[in-house]
């Protein structure tokens, strides 16, 4: 199981995924091969303390993500958000909260592999 | 041999939940209708609605607002096909009951014929039968029932089919309904607030809510923003529920193993059961025991909440394969699953019998555990 951060030419996001190989292509499909995205993290660990690193940012930071006028909840930051911090966090999160979760890959740059 | 896993403390932060919790004052706070009315216009939601009514060419006429009468009980007609049997029991022990209290009543619901005049009632017929029935046992200070003018909320039409849907949904169908959390926050009121110690349940609900607070755990509204902050949690049918003194031992171990989460729904089965059961079998929860569940839990899940899910996901594995097909949860299903993988993770404190013998089969020697996926399997003993 997989926990990533994703960054392309506007946005700030975040996501898990049993296979981030996939999911970069979704993105791909989804955004067109000129989106600049790219995950700049790729966490691996454990599937539960996995899901509990997406549970935290989800539900104990959702006034960081982006949330739709009808209340949708993405998995989107807001605009004051930055890559350096938002990184940060979570690396110091997996240490205060002791999750078997370590960072797999760097700068993984899907659409120019 | 060592138990495997060392529970490592979690740094404690001060709980923003002290100063936010809901149930520790009244907002003061009020509103208008004018104050309403924006929260709608600002919303997305109804400007769609709006929108859709404006499209649609509809538009609505004040003389269909319900009117307001006083009809002697006598004169008002209850639709068999419209409304249900009398429940007998509900009026007797519900509202006719101990805590009978005429300010209580709501008003009838009726549908008026405008040909004939006659008030047939859509709603309301238990509450208006057992204030008859008071009347008839001589506890009111009137003595004819039939005559009593009662509150009567009608609109007028002939159209029954009309009614019958009125009634679906004045009883549920488009009712929002008071949820849990307000009608435990009623509760704690009387009490905080009001000083109103009548209601016995009131009393052990504002109780249950004072052990909660000594551990840092807080109730609050299920879609409530406040869900995101430690120690709260939203089971409250779970919290209701629950003794006195497995609620003690549930918000303790939360608050000394996991206090920077919120409390899982999971807990309170679980803890329901340890409970009852080691108080059965006579064993006592140790400390050492708590802390190595503790530490299992923190090693292998992460926290309670995943612990609970793949406990429940391992379920569905085993009885597809012990039984051939999908077999519902049960909720004490989590403590079978939490004490047989404490054994199988070389855990010595004596448990109850009954969570090894539980969920298993000798025959071939597997149980809910054995499914709960190798990647976690793999740390057994």
């Amino acid at each position: 199981m997989y926990f990533y951060i994703i960054k392309n030419s506007t946005d700030l996001g975040f996501g898990i995924t049993g296979n981030y190989e996939s999911r970069a292509q979704d993105y791909v499909s989804h955004a067109g091969p000129r989106s600049g995205a790219y995950f700049p993290y790729v966490f691996t660990g454990l599937a539960p303390h996995v899901r509990k690193l997406e549970k935290i940012v989800k539900e104990q930071w959702i006034d960081r993500t982006f949330i739709t006028k009808d209340g949708w909840k993405t998995e989107w930051l807001k605009d004051n958000e930055t890559l350096v911090k938002f990184q940060q966090d979570i690396l110091d999160v997996i240490k205060e909260r002791h999750l078997k979760v370590e960072v797999y890959a760097k700068d993984y740059d899907f659409l120019n592999r | 041999m060592a138990f495997p896993f060392t529970y490592e403390e979690y740094n404690r932060k001060p709980n923003p939940m002290k100063t936010l919790n809901p149930l520790a004052r009244s907002s003061g706070k009020t509103a208008t209708y004018g104050d309403r009315v924006t929260q709608l216009e600002n919303s997305n939601k109804w400007q769609k609605t709006v929108r859709a009514h404006q499209q649609a060419g509809r538009t609505f006429d004040i003389s269909f607002i319900p009117k307001i009468a006083y009809v002697p009980l006598g004169d008002i007609i209850i639709d068999k096909d419209i409304q249900r049997q009398l429940e007998v029991e509900h009026c007797s022990n519900t509202i006719g009951g101990e805590k009978f209290d005429p300010r209580y009543l709501s008003t009838l619901i009726c549908a008026k014929s405008p040909t004939t005049g006659v008030y047939i009632s859509i709603d309301g017929q238990q509450s208006g039968s057992t204030v008859a029935a008071l009347i008839s046992a001589g506890l009111f200070d009137t003595n004819d029932w039939k005559t009593l003018e009662y509150p009567v909320q009608y609109v007028e039409t002939d159209d029954l089919a009309f009614a019958r849907r009125a009634f679906g949904i004045v009883n549920g169908k488009g009712k929002l309904r008071q949820s849990r959390f307000n009608e435990l926050r009623s509760s704690v009121f009387c009490i905080r607030i009001d000083k109103n110690f009548d209601d016995n349940d009131d009393i052990v609900r504002e109780g249950k809510v004072c052990i909660a607070e000594k551990y840092n755990c807080y109730p609050v509204e299920q879609k409530s923003s406040l869900t995101q902050h430690p120690g709260t949690f939203t089971y409250i049918i779970g919290f209701d529920n629950a003794k006195e003194e497995a609620l003690e031992m549930l918000f303790s171990f939360h608050n000394r193993y996991f206090h920077l989460d919120g409390v899982h729904a999971s807990m309170f089965p679980l803890f329901r059961d340890i409970y009852r059961d080691f108080k059965s079998a006579k064993l006592e929860f140790t400390e050492t025991l708590a802390v190595e569940l503790a530490g299992m839990i923190q090693h292998c899940f992460g926290d309670v909440e995943q612990f609970g899910k793949n406990a429940m996901q391992a379920q569905t594995k085993w009885s597809i394969q012990r039984y051939g097909y999908e077999h519902n949860w049960s909720d004490d299903q989590y403590a079978v699953v939490l004490f047989q993988l404490y054994k199988k993770m070389g855990g010595q404190e004596e448990v109850p019998m009954i969570y090894l013998d539980k969920y298993f089969d000798p025959k071939s020697n597997t149980g809910i555990v054995d499914f709960l996926g190798d990647e976690l399997l793999d740390r057994a003993v």
